[in-house]
């Protein structure tokens, strides 16, 4: 669970700055984290949603904060959407990725696009639809 | 030296027929791939040094020192990614029943040396086509050709199948994409 339902235009937003980066950058790492309900305080961060059981703890933020526009494996933790379509060169030559909402019929449909090129477009391109499919439930009744 | 091509083809289809991520896999493909010189680590190994009850894990590689973790291929999507060789594009598409096929080409979209269809997982299916990619440039290159462009058509047989069925318009348009992939592949290698 997170602490806060993410504020859509703020989601979308974090994804076009995903679509115009050029590869990692952990300040929009830190933003994503936060939209996702991870809580700075006083320099380092109280993670809401972990607790699973143990007291509510304070982590440091940038040892934890996982790195989404550096890692497919942790850009895939931002949506429970699922993945339907990747390709490095999908999109006219950009980075493509295409995600689906399990919960609906027909299936929503979610597209993020790497703009910077390099190996780290469809990272980005992941980050990106993966905020928008945030930002549908966010908008969602 | 490079693995030989008989190696990671049978990598490659133990990767397709895996149903989920594998320790023993990854250290495998790690000695084809990056550390020829070294193996998995069996139990036995270093026998002597080894606290009782601990013995090599199934991720483990051999050397003459002690053992390395191999990277996990099978269950990170990066991982995976760091087997596509240098200069090649991932293409990767997940049916609605959860197939995955996946298929490495060129970076300038005009040939294709690797395609799976039949990874049960995202990081299985890109580690299945990347091998098959490393495959198909390794050894002769006359005799390669051949060999890729029957496992294209077979390949190719079975994605057509699996979109007449489905009738969906997206997934025919990545398996044309692909197909476009396979079939330039092939023409540039019979020319070669």
């Amino acid at each position: 669970m997170r602490a806060k339902a993410p504020d859509r235009a703020t989601l979308l937003a974090l994804a076009d700055r995903c679509e115009q980066a050029t590869g990692p950058d952990r300040e929009l790492d830190g933003a994503i984290a936060t939209s996702l309900g991870w809580t700075d305080v006083h320099g380092s961060v109280l993670r809401a949603d972990f607790q699973g059981g143990r007291p509510p703890g304070v982590i440091d933020w940038w040892d934890h904060v996982p790195r989404f526009t550096a890692s497919l494996d942790a850009a895939r933790t931002i949506s429970e959407w699922v993945l339907l379509h990747a390709s490095d060169i999908g999109a006219d030559g950009l980075a493509l990725v295409e995600l689906g909402n399990p919960t609906t019929t027909p299936t929503g449909l979610v597209r993020g696009v790497g703009y910077g090129g390099g190996q780290h477009a469809l990272v980005l391109a992941l980050c990106a639809a993966a905020l928008r499919a945030l930002a549908a439930e966010a908008s969602a009744p | 030296m490079r693995a030989d091509r008989d190696t990671l083809l049978r990598l490659a289809e133990r990767c397709e027929a895996a149903t989920g991520s594998d320790r023993r896999l990854d250290a495998e493909i790690a000695c084809a791939i990056r550390h020829r010189d070294l193996r998995p680590a069996e139990p036995g190994n270093h026998a002597k040094f080894q606290t009782p009850g601990y013995p090599p894990r199934a991720g483990d590689i051999w050397t003459p020192s002690g053992f390395l973790m191999a990277p996990i291929y099978t269950a990170s999507l990066d991982e995976a990614l760091t087997l596509v060789p240098e200069g090649h594009a991932i293409s990767l598409h997940i049916d609605a029943d959860g197939s995955v096929f996946a298929g490495v080409a060129l970076d300038n979209g005009v040939g294709c040396e690797g395609a799976s269809p039949c990874g049960a997982t995202p990081a299985l299916s890109i580690c299945a086509a990347a091998l098959r990619a490393r495959a198909a440039t390794a050894g002769d290159a006359g005799e390669g050709a051949e060999r890729l462009r029957l496992t294209i058509a077979r390949h190719v047989g079975v994605m057509r199948g699996r979109a007449n069925g489905s009738g969906q318009e997206q997934r025919r348009h990545v398996l044309r994409q692909v197909e476009e992939f396979l079939f330039a592949a092939a023409a540039e290698k019979g020319a070669g």
